[in-house]
């Protein structure tokens, strides 16, 4: 097995008083689509940077591709960045833009031709060599800046929110893009967001960090149905969430009693014994409207088109919410219903 | 690598650090220092026996005349300049945007002239016989030759002339951020021109007000060419005295004093008003 | 122009913008006119312009005025750009101190400064003369150009300079491709400006010149003083040209080449 893209073992980072990242241990694998999401402050992009080389850890160690380069500078690491604002130099044209990183490798002047114009072309900029960086627009600036770190061909692509000025329709298609030329070079890209929804699209796995922790790390379905901590489960999407305590094993996994004093069967991670607190999490998708199981009245309905959203208040179990396809129903505030769910969609987490 | 771009940091700081610790702080603790000295006349042997008498002597009428005209002078060239300047400042700030780039232009070129150019100028302009004598004999106001030239007022004018765009830049720049529908709103609320001008205006102003005073007003205090070329031996500042002492009389000690002196009324000019100088943002 | 609404303000202002312009135009005119007594017009006549521009004390002046300025110059850009670059990454204690003293180097009157450097050299035994004068200029010239870059570097965008290092570029090679480049009009407008006043200067070099080589103003101080001869009109016009002209360029150089370097966002 080759070594991993990326390792960082117990690598910390303060700045004076608050401690941006708590000694972190990741592991990123090679070849793949690599997401850290987290919230704004989480870490994430200090993480990032001390990868690249532009930030010092205070504590641990780097690898990057087997070789250690917690002592080397930015400019000798086969890391390349692109950066949030894009960064491009306004002195010099796209072409120049994108040969700067070969120009200071000394490579010969018609290797550098080849190797800019394929990669011009392969972000589809081909015939805007000579412009300057203020004549494009945002996405093909963003474009540009990508060109510019790929065409050194380094080890690990570091993406830092790349996509965060522009509109929708334009993340989407560039989303999309990303991830076909991800597919195409083969390298490590390791790119950082706070939109889950972005993150997951385009990842092979993912890495969720809050407060400079590293909360769960691994493929995106398995952090989204089975999330490690409460913080993961409602930063990946909406979450249920219900107070039980475990009362024993069931085929599902763990039995478990609800507020109500009623037992659920649920999923869980190994090792939690009988009487441990726990939160019980079910996905608003997973909700069935059905004969049996919870009562509830509906508070809310919001018609989406391809779904329909309820908030509903359940006798001695609060406040939950409900994701139901569009074509059932119709469901009208102040209705009586019963809401049920499959045993293999409830997943336990520990209680905070 | 850490400490590798500490040191760098470090190096870049040093042409700054050195240069000003050695020519700059150095000399001027020097100053401090021989202000407290003592020389004799006829040796010139600088002894140090830490005496004020040197700030005792500035107390003589001889001296202390000086001091106060070049205090009551550097005063009265702020007030012309912010009398001359404020309105200058004001009607230009008022103006659509490319007149105010054509009107600042023509503040500030001669500006741009050498400065002991333009003072002779003001030479050529007070003469006795000189073009602004004739236009006042024109308009009646004098009958003989303009005694002005080499008088405290002819000082007192070439500094206002040669300070005024330091005036009136400051000031611009404050009037210039007031919206003209600011105005207009107060005037919507009842507010007549006046006191439109007391209650929004001038308070806004305040700041650019403040900050034209302070670098009109502390270098004029310590001015040497303009009363030299003005003043003609006749009218004295505070610079043409120190000079004065350093290279024609030669009592360092006492110029050192005259110096230091100086410094201190820069000092507490500039603390006194740091409170009006601070520009509201936003 | 609105002039109808401010009919006060406007006819003060002419006044003033007249009684700036005046003497300069008088001085222009008698530079021209024949009658050396310059009581009245005597005739048009650009003899002054010959008689200056032969003069030797002028040409003296001017050559060690220009070695001067240029020297001091290039000193002043060298202190002005490694302490703003300094500057950047300085936690905000040392930057107010870095600040304070560029601002003290130019609030100080000159005479106070000129004094002190003058007592420290006579009392090392230093010779005065060029060296010292252009050791003086530095002082103050190194604020004034550090004031100018120091406006341009705040607004440079560290993004960029990231990046270079992260493309494989060492700092010395960061500083020469991306820095450099977008500070270049700054530099170029501090270079004329402290050219300028280096060249202007009376109080400093008066102190620091000792008896040999004085520099051009000087030697039009002395002419003023002993009123020697109307060509003191012909230099001052062709000093003012000189220096308006630099000034223009400098002004040109910092408001033209496009200050902000953040304007590629969509």
């Amino acid at each position: 097995m080759s070594a991993p893209a990326v390792r960082l073992q117990g690598v910390s980072k303060r700045f004076g008083e608050h401690i941006a990242v708590q000694p972190l241990d990741l592991e990123i694998p090679e070849g793949g689509f690599y997401s850290i999401i987290g919230p704004s402050g989480c870490g994430k992009t200090t993480t990032l940077r001390m990868v690249a080389g532009l930030e010092t850890p205070d504590s641990g160690t780097i690898e990057v591709a087997g070789g250690d380069v917690t002592r080397t500078p930015a400019y000798r690491r086969p890391v390349n960045t692109v950066f949030q604002s894009y960064a491009l130099f306004p002195h010099l044209d796209v072409y120049e833009n994108v040969a700067f990183g070969l120009r200071e490798e000394k490579r010969p002047k018609d290797e550098i031709g080849r190797r800019v114009g394929e990669m011009i072309e392969l972000v589809r900029l081909t015939g805007r060599e000579r412009s300057r960086p203020k004549q494009l627009s945002g996405g093909q600036q963003q474009r540009v800046a990508l060109a510019r770190a790929l065409v050194k061909h380094p080890a690990v692509l570091l993406l830092d929110e790349p996509l965060g000025a522009l509109d929708l329709r334009l993340r989407k298609q560039l989303q999309s893009e990303l991830k076909d030329v991800q597919r195409r070079v083969g390298i490590t890209f390791v790119y950082v967001t706070h939109d889950q929804e972005e993150a997951f699209s385009m990842s092979d796995r993912v890495a969720v960090m809050n407060e400079g922790v590293l909360e769960q790390e691994g493929p995106p379905e398995t952090v989204y149905r089975r999330p490690s901590t409460l913080f993961v489960a409602e930063f990946v999407g909406m979450a249920n969430r219900l107070a039980a305590r475990v009362v024993g094993t069931s085929a599902a996994g763990y039995a478990v009693r609800l507020a109500d004093g009623s037992t659920a069967d649920a999923a869980g991670p190994d090792g939690l014994a009988d009487g441990d607190e726990v939160s019980l999490i079910v996905r608003p998708e997973n909700m069935r409207l059905g004969d049996a199981g919870v009562p509830a009245v509906v508070r809310a309905v919001s018609y989406l088109g391809p779904s329909r959203s309820l908030r509903v208040e359940a006798e001695h179990l609060g406040p939950l919410a409900a994701t139901i396809p569009g074509n059932a129903g119709p469901v009208a505030e102040g209705d009586r219903i019963t809401l049920s769910w499959s045993p293999a969609d409830a997943w336990l987490v520990r209680a905070a | 690598m850490l400490s590798r771009d500490r040191l760098l940091r470090g190096a870049l700081a040093l042409p700054t650090a050195a240069y000003v610790v050695a020519f700059f702080i150095v000399p001027l603790v020097v100053i401090v220092v021989y202000s407290f000295a003592r020389v004799s006349l006829v040796t010139f042997n600088i002894s140090f026996d830490w005496n004020l008498d040197n700030y005792r002597q500035i107390h003589d009428p001889l001296y202390f005349d000086t001091l106060v005209r070049s205090v009551v002078l550097s005063i009265g060239a702020t007030v012309g300049c912010l009398l001359l300047g404020f309105p200058l400042a004001y009607f230009i700030s008022r103006q659509p945007r490319t007149w105010q780039r054509v009107l600042l232009v023509f503040v500030i070129v001669p500006f741009w002239t050498s400065f002991i150019v333009r003072t002779y100028a003001t030479v050529n302009l007070l003469e006795e016989h000189g073009p602004l004598a004739d236009l006042l004999q024109t308009l009646h106001v004098i009958s003989g030759p303009l005694m002005i030239l080499y008088t405290p007022r002819a000082v007192a004018i070439g500094i206002i002339y040669s300070y005024l765009p330091l005036m009136v830049l400051p000031i611009y720049v404050a009037l210039e951020r007031i919206d003209d529908e600011l105005l207009a709103a107060a005037a919507d609320l009842g507010a007549s021109p006046q006191r439109v001008f007391r209650r929004v205006t001038l308070p806004l102003a305040l700041p650019g007000v403040a900050v034209g005073c302070v670098i009109v007003g502390i270098p004029a205090m310590g001015e040497y060419v303009i009363p030299e070329i003005l003043g003609g031996g006749k009218t004295l500042m505070l610079g043409n005295v120190i000079t004065d002492q350093f290279l024609t009389v030669g009592n360092i000690p006492f110029g050192s004093a005259i110096a230091v002196v100086l410094m201190a009324l820069m000092a507490v000019v500039l603390l006194a008003t740091r409170r009006f100088t601070r520009v509201e943002t936003g | 122009m609105r002039i109808r609404r401010h009919w006060f303000t406007g006819l003060v202002s002419l006044a003033v913008i007249v009684f700036l312009w005046a003497p300069l135009a008088i001085v222009a005119v008698n530079s021209v006119n024949k009658n050396p007594l310059l009581v009245r017009w005597g005739g048009f006549t650009t003899s002054w312009y010959h008689q200056a521009i032969s003069n030797p004390d002028v040409r003296a002046g001017l050559r060690a005025t220009m070695v001067v300025a240029a020297t001091s110059t290039l000193l002043s850009l060298a202190i002005a750009v490694t302490g703003c670059l300094w500057w950047r990454r300085a936690g905000s204690r040392s930057r107010r101190v870095f600040d304070g003293m560029t601002y003290l180097r130019i609030m100080l009157p000159e005479v106070v400064f000129a004094t002190a450097l003058f007592l420290v050299f006579t009392r090392a035994h230093f010779q005065l003369g060029t060296g010292a004068v252009i050791i003086g200029h530095t002082v103050w010239n190194s604020a004034y150009a550090t004031l100018i870059v120091q406006a341009r570097t705040a607004s440079l965008d560290p993004a960029l300079e990231d990046a270079a290092a992260d493309l494989g570029a060492n700092p010395w090679r960061v500083f020469r491709r991306v820095t450099l480049p977008s500070l270049f009009p700054a530099i170029l407008a501090a270079g004329l400006l402290a050219f300028t006043f280096s060249f202007d200067d009376v109080v400093t070099t008066y102190f620091l010149n000792g008896t040999a080589n004085p520099t051009l103003p000087v030697v039009i101080l002395s002419m003023i003083r002993f009123r020697v001869s109307p060509e003191i009109n012909a230099i001052g016009i062709l000093v003012m040209l000189f220096t308006v002209t630099m000034f223009a360029v400098a002004f040109l150089a910092v408001s033209g080449a496009g200050w902000s370097t953040r304007r590629s966002r969509a």
